[in-house]
Formats: C-alpha cells, structure tokens, sequence
C-alpha cells in the first residue's frame, strides 16, 4: 500500500491526502461531513462503510463512486452532493 | 336514482372509473383480489398525452388528458407538466410529425415543429444531428401509483367502499368472490389482464414492456422524449420491438422504455432487450452512459383483439360492462374511459364517440 | 442462443469465480487452486480481507496471513474494486457481470462460490442519519484505514462481540472512547460465560480485548434513544429503560446485528432455508455448480466461513471428501462454528424497546428519505414499494429491507438485475458507437 502524499480537489478545493487510502477516509479527515445531500435536503456522510449503503457516493471526475470503496489518486476531482 | 354499481379491478381504470361514478350518484363497491394499483398500473411510466396512432385514440386520449389537467391532484399523484417532445431521426420521420401536429390540431392539441437547432435548444442533452422535433407543451406525467389511489380513496370518500377480495366469477346480475356473492345493477369490468378469467370471450394478451430507472439527475432533462421510430430486432433472437423513451418522475429520476413482445407473464428482465433499450437510449442520449441504474423491471400491458381500447356495455350479458384492453395508454385514457362507462352506466350524455370502443361491433370486434 | 453481445466487453474463463475476498472466499479460492483449478476472486473493496481482516500488512491473524499468501499461487487471478451486479446460467457455464475498476466485465465460470458475507443492520433512533452516526463495523473499517478521531467523544453501541472489537480499535485510533453499550441485559449476556468456556481461544480473546478496554465503562442492558446535532452528530441520549443521559458525542458507531447479503445468490435462483441460502453438505446450493460459504449460509463468523470456504473450494474441484480426516475435522469445525452463531444471535437478540425509538418522522429509508409515519403498518413489502420510494434508492433495499422487516414484518422483496447500481455503459455493453 503506497503511503505517498497526493493532492486531490474536493468541490474545486485542494486538498491533502494519501494516494491509496480510502477517499472517504481523506474526506472525513478532511473536515468533509456533508459527501452528499439527501433529497429533502439533510447532509450524508458514511454510514456502512463497506459499499452497501451508498450515502457517501460522490463524483469522481464522471464516475459516480461510493468513496468507502474508492481509493484516492492524486489529482483526483472530487464531486460532492448532489 | 343513483345505481349500484361492481367494479372489478382497483387499477388505474376502476379507480378512475369508481371515482367518476361515485360523483354521478352511483353507490360503487371497488374489488381488487390484490393491491390497488398492483397490477399493470404499477409497472407504466405515466404518461398523461395525446397519442394519434387512430382517430379513435386521438379523441380519447386528447379529451382525457384534458380532464386530467382539469383535475385538482393530490400531492401523491406528482404531477408535472414536463411537455413531451416527439423525435424524428430522418426525413421519413420528419413528414410524419407534420402529420403528427395536423392531427393534434384538429383536436385542439398545440404543438410546435421544432428544427435541429431548436431541438438541440430545448434539450441540449440529445445527441446533435438529430432530423427536428415535435414539442407538445401540454404533455404530463403522474405518478401513476399515485394517481390510482387518490381517486380510489376519493371515490370511497364519496361513499364508495373497496373489497380486498378476488372475484372468480361473473354471476347473473353481480359477481361471486372467495367470500360471497355481490349484486348490482352494474358490473364494470376494469381487471386488466384478469379480464378474460372472468369473460372468455374477450382475450387479453400480455404485451410485456421492460423499464429501467436511473439515480437522480437533477435537471438534466426536460421534457419527456419519445422516438418516432419503432424498430424491429434485425439480429436478436426475440421479436420484441424498441422504441426509446424516457420520462423523469418528480424525484429526478428518469424512467426509461421501451420494447414491445408478446412472451406470455415470463417476469425476468431480457438482458438482450434490455441491452437494445439502453443502446438506443444512448443514442439519442450520450451522457446517459454514465448514469447509474438503480433497477429494472418488466410490465405488461393489456392487449385486446384491436388497437383500441374495449370500453362499453357486453352485448348478451345484462348489466355487464367491460372497461379493458387499454394496450400502453391506460393512465392517459383513464379519465376518458371512465366518462365513456359513466355514460353508457347512467345515461349521462358524452360528447365523445363512444362506437369505436364498443364491444364487438367497434374497431375492436373480434367476431 | 444469445449471440455473444462482448465486443466491448473483457471476458474472464476461469473453473471457479468465487465472489467476496473474506475468509470465506479466500479459503475457498486457496482450496480449489490446490486443486489445480483456475480461480478468479471478485471483491468489492479495495483489498482482499472482507470485513473482518483489514489489517495492515503485518499485523494479520495468522489465517489470514495463511491466505493471503495462497492468493499469489498460479492459476489465482483476484480482481479488487469489482462488484458483481448479475449472473446467469449460459452454454452450461455460469456468467457474472463485473463491474471493475476497467468497467464492464464478464466472468464465465464452471461453478461460483457465493461469499457475499454480510452487513450491518441499523436500527433507526431519532438522528440517526446525522454525520457522525455511522455503524460499528463501519467505523471498524474507517478506523483500520485510517480515520483518526482526534481526541473526540466516541460512544459504541448496539449489540454483540463486535462491539468490543470496535471499541478497541476506536481507542488506537485516538478515540476519547466514552464507553460501550450493549442492549443486551446482563442477565442474558451470563449465557456468554459457558460459551467462552468451551472455546479457550475466544475467552482469550475476550479478555485481551477487555484488558484493552479496562477502564472504560461497559454497560449491558443500555442503548442510544437519539442522536441529536446540527450538521454532525453533537450529543447522544442514552437509556436503560428507566434513566436517561444526554452525553457530548461526535461520533457514534453503532449496530445492530449482520444481515446476510444474498441478493447474488437469489438473483441467481438458489433456494432459502431459514432466511439463508440452503447448502448441503458439500456447501452445494440448489443450483448445480453453485456453491456458498460464510455468513450468506447464515451469520456465524469467521471460523464457520473458514471451514465452509474450504469445504465450498474442495467441492468445486470435486474433491470434498467428508469421510477423510480432513473432511471429517471440517465437518466438525462447521457444526461447531455454527452452533456458536446460532448461539450468540440468540444472545444478542433486539430488544423490544429498540422498534419502539423511532418517531414519526425518523426516517425509515434514507435514500428515498421516507419517514416512518409513511408506511402504513397494515401494508406488506410489495405494497409499501408501491405507495412509497421505500426501498427504490442506490441501496436498493439493502438498510432499509432489514428494518421494515424488523418494524412491519415485511418479507423479502423480488430481486432484479443488477444487483448492485452500475451505470448504463456497464449495465449493458454498449457496444462500438
């Protein structure tokens, strides 16, 4: 497992992370609380973290991922909500 | 003096058609042997349109769209006035929606010829190149689900009542259930496929459709799309014909069809009509590609002996009316059908043509 | 005969397909390439392990480490980040439809072993969709990737051994672990002691993980009643059906109890006994050449998908021989493996005072936000999919199926293709444009 620090945008923001640890783990480090919004509005972050709920499916350039399966490349483009 | 009245089948047929029979005076007994709206209702997509593939579709589905419109819904049915644009692909199709718009026309239904540009205006998600487009504004979707029980549990409001119970037989005068006997001054059969369990001489073929609906896609698309073009299988193993289109519901996701096939009830989705469905929905829609499929599923639509819907007194059986056959125009028709058996049950006139659908004597004879 | 529709699409021979990188399938896929067979493991996440090994290189148990080796043998193809979204039976082999990191992809196979595993089942309390709420295997992963909690107020709760897992993996994590509660009561949890007792090695393990987590209050017959905060989770209300404590917390993790996945094997046809997938002794299912092995044959941990895996791989070669030694301390392990499942599942049962937590408005499905007060109890499944989106979002089912069956009595619901979300250009092959 490569421990190399990358650089990924989240929302069009830069941010650190570490090239093949979980995307969602980067998000959640990353102070990312809110990976999607619901449709009546409410802010998801993971709940199963093993791929079976998808509440923290997000963007990954035109890829629609659950980011708990996901692991982060650099200069990875990150879309979160909805 | 208000009638007693059966109505066989909770779908979107009985239901619209308790409901308007219960505002005529009638005292109506709803029998559903399943789940209201559980059957062929269950599985459309919802359209609320003006079709014209015959006169007597024309007048039916245009004056029932309008009714529909007119009616207050509840927030259940989903309402939204979307418009549908029909598309042409070349320039056979191109001519046919000229003849299209006449037809729409002359019964009151505007539309508007829309050039490449234009259409590539209205929906930049279509593929360019495209031979033009017919835009109908007017053009609805419901819920389809929805729909069938708010005018259900109107209808019951208004006094009717519903029997979860399966009728078996048609009996002199009422119908016999696994409970027990019922009478009436009128039985209306709306049991979709079920129809000729209790009335063989009338067959209802199932013509199975496939859908596949996506995740939601904020805003991407716009109207409902339909193709003009009805392609037949040149390699595939099965006859089902293609036809693409595509609807959103009111959460954003977008319902895609379709193929026709006659395969008997067989439930499990076709991977190789499937596959030629989403082909084709990729075709005129690229990006679609990438979005994510949440499921798919297969329904049947109701098929008589003709190309139009069977709606009218049975000849030889007192009492017994027949509301079925409805093919892939249910919802739409719906509201139609149910003032054609409000006239034929309690004399109320019509300004609509009631011969075409009548039983064996209409388009529909199969004598 | 379906015309080969693969023209854009890479197609995989393998003799054996074996689906889910647990123990359960990399016991099977060691068995069967010590068979000579060619194997190919399609897992879901990023690395080989399931749930219960995500362990760091080096620190693994040594079965897994066992296994993990076995994955390098020839004839041994493992595809990571591959969800298996549909199967089929064609020209006497079996089809699985991939979903990889390439995009689409087909498997064909002479037999299957099914080693789905199993989830998380949630039980909704008020605020449980709250940031920060997230199950306790769930956060076990996030943890073991890496998540560091920074000091910050960590609650555990919900019921079984797992939680004690969790709790101790919060606490090498940075976690300010505030305690664990178990909903079970004490007086039930006492019918653990015989348990351990037969199984030296589990008593070991329990009070390593106790020494670990020494200090730390343990609370049988306690459970969270509401999650409340703003954008994240900020404070927890716990309960003991008498008392109540509202506690400053920033992340809860929380379950219930394991949920088979067996949508695959039910897409596929195979026959359910007792909720499960039905196995025979050689973990064969109804379908010929399909084998299943681990939690998808019912929630029984990792010794029972161990030995199954390894009956399911040796059968698949056609060399499972019950009455060899081998065989014979297989059988015996499983028997005794599944008998501790059965036992802690009755240990650790709901209480009924957990269906009672959720309002009206909590919601019952999260994809669809579909709130309890939506969902007449009177309905069954189909009609509650009919009048609601329960059900009808990405998870397909997979949170909010185990709820109404626990809160309404739902039965399953029928399973269609694709088992798994994919985008259209997988779903089907689109073939050259």
């Amino acid at each position: 497992m490569s421990k190399e620090r990358c650089s990924i945008t989240v929302d069009g923001r830069p941010l650190a992370a570490t090239a093949g640890e979980s995307l969602a783990v980067a998000l959640l480090q990353g102070g990312h609380l809110r990976f999607r919004e619901s449709c009546s509005g409410q802010g998801r972050a993971p709940l199963c973290g093993m791929g079976t709920c998808y509440e923290c499916r997000v963007w990954v350039a035109d890829r629609w991922v659950r980011a708990c399966l996901e692991p982060v490349r650099d200069s990875m483009e990150v879309r979160t909500h909805d | 003096m208000g009638k007693k009245v059966l109505v066989v089948g909770a779908g979107i047929i009985g239901s619209a058609i308790a409901d308007r029979l219960q505002a005529e005076g009638c005292t109506v007994t709803v029998f559903e042997g399943n789940l209201p709206a559980g059957g062929c209702t269950s599985t459309g997509l919802g359209a609320v349109l003006t079709f014209d593939d015959s006169p007597a579709q024309l007048q039916l589905t245009s004056w029932s769209s309008r009714r529909w419109r007119a009616e207050d819904l509840g927030p259940g049915c989903e309402r939204e006035t979307t418009g549908v644009i029909f598309m042409a692909t070349n320039g056979d199709e191109k001519r046919e929606l000229e003849a299209k718009a006449e037809r729409f026309a002359s019964v009151g239904v505007q539309s508007e010829r829309l050039d490449p540009a234009q259409l590539a205006r209205r929906e930049p998600a279509l593929r360019p190149g495209l031979a033009g487009g017919l835009l109908v504004a007017e053009g609805q979707g419901v819920f389809q689900i929805g729909a069938a029980r708010f005018l259900l549990a109107r209808a019951l409001e208004r006094g009717g009542s519903l029997r979860r119970e399966r009728v078996r037989e048609l009996v002199p005068g009422g119908v016999r259930t696994d409970q027990g006997r019922y009478h009436g001054d009128a039985v209306v059969l709306a049991a979709g496929l079920g129809i000729t369990g209790l009335l063989p001489e009338l067959p209802v073929r199932p013509r199975r459709g496939h859908v596949a609906i996506t995740d939601r896609i904020p805003g991407l698309f716009r109207h409902q799309l339909i193709e003009l073009g009805y392609l037949v299988a040149a390699h595939g193993r099965s006859d089902a014909s293609i036809a693409f289109s595509c609807q959103t519901r009111g959460t954003d996701q977008l319902l895609i069809g379709g193929s026709r096939e006659f395969v008997g009830l067989d439930p499990d989705v076709d991977r190789e009509v499937l596959t030629r469905i989403l082909r084709r929905a990729t075709w005129f829609l690229p990006g679609l590609a990438k979005w994510p499929v949440l499921r798919t599923w297969v329904g049947f639509r109701p098929c008589g002996p003709a190309n139009v819907p069977v709606v009218g007194p049975w000849p030889g059986r007192e009492g017994l009316y027949v509301a079925g056959c409805h093919e892939g125009i249910g919802i739409m028709s719906a509201m139609g059908t149910a003032e054609l058996i409000a006239h034929h049950v309690t004399g109320i006139p019509t300004v609509l043509d009631t011969r075409p659908f009548l039983p064996i004597t209409g388009e529909c004879s199969h004598v | 005969m379906i015309e080969a529709t693969t023209r854009s699409t890479a197609t995989i021979q393998a003799d054996l397909a074996v689906v889910g990188a647990g123990p359960a399938g990399l016991a099977a896929a060691a068995a069967a390439a010590a068979k000579g067979l060619k194997v190919c493991i399609l897992d879901e996440t990023f690395r080989p392990g399931g749930q219960i090994w995500r362990h760091l290189p080096g620190e693994e148990p040594r079965a897994a480490r066992r296994l993990f080796a076995a994955l390098a043998a020839p004839g041994v193809q493992v595809r990571s980040g591959a969800s298996v979204f549909d199967s089929w039976s064609e020209g006497g082999a079996w089809r699985l439809a991939v979903s990889g990191p390439g995009g689409r992809l087909l498997v064909a196979a002479g037999a299957v072993v099914l080693a789905c595993g199993a989830r998380e089942e949630f039980s909704p309390f008020p605020g449980w969709t709250l940031p920060g709420v997230m199950g306790a295997g769930g956060g076990q992963a996030l943890l073991k990737e890496g998540l560091d909690l920074r000091g910050e107020p960590t609650l555990v709760a919900g019921s079984g051994p797992l939680l004690l897992q969790v709790a101790a993996t919060a606490l090498e994590h940075g976690a300010r672990l505030l305690g664990v509660l178990e909903q079970a009561p004490w007086s039930r949890l006492s019918g653990m002691a015989p348990v351990l007792a037969s199984r030296p090695a589990k008593a070991l393990q329990a009070l390593r993980l106790g020494w670990t987590l020494r200090g730390r209050p343990y609370r049988p017959g306690w459970w969270v009643k509401e999650a409340r905060g703003g954008e994240r989770l900020e404070t927890v209300v716990i309960t003991d059906g008498r008392r109540e404590k509202a506690v400053p917390c920033r992340w809860l993790f929380c379950s219930l109890g394991l949920v088979p996945n067996l949508e695959l094997g039910r897409l596929l046809g195979c026959a359910l006994d007792g909720g499960v997938l039905a196995a025979d002794d050689g973990q064969c299912t109804s379908l010929p050449g399909i084998y299943a092995a681990g939690e998808v044959c019912g929630v029984a941990g990792v010794d029972a998908a161990l030995a199954e895996g390894r009956i399911a791989g040796m059968a698949a070669a056609g060399a499972w021989n019950p009455a060899s030694p081998e065989g014979r301390a297989l059988v015996r392990d499983r028997r005794r493996a599944r008998a501790m499942g059965a036992k802690l599942l009755e240990l650790f049962q709901p209480r009924k005072e957990l269906l009672a937590l959720p309002r009206p408005d909590t919601l019952v499905c999260r994809c669809e936000d579909v709130p309890f007060s939506a969902v007449d109890p009177a309905w069954g499944a189909r009609e509650t999919k009919l009048c609601t989106r329960a059900g009808m979002g990405p998870c397909q089912g997979r949170v909010c199926g185990p709820i109404l069956a626990r809160h309404f009595g739902h039965g399953l619901d029928t399973v269609r293709l694709p088992v798994k979300c994919v985008p259209v250009e997988v779903l089907v092959d689109l073939g050259e444009d």
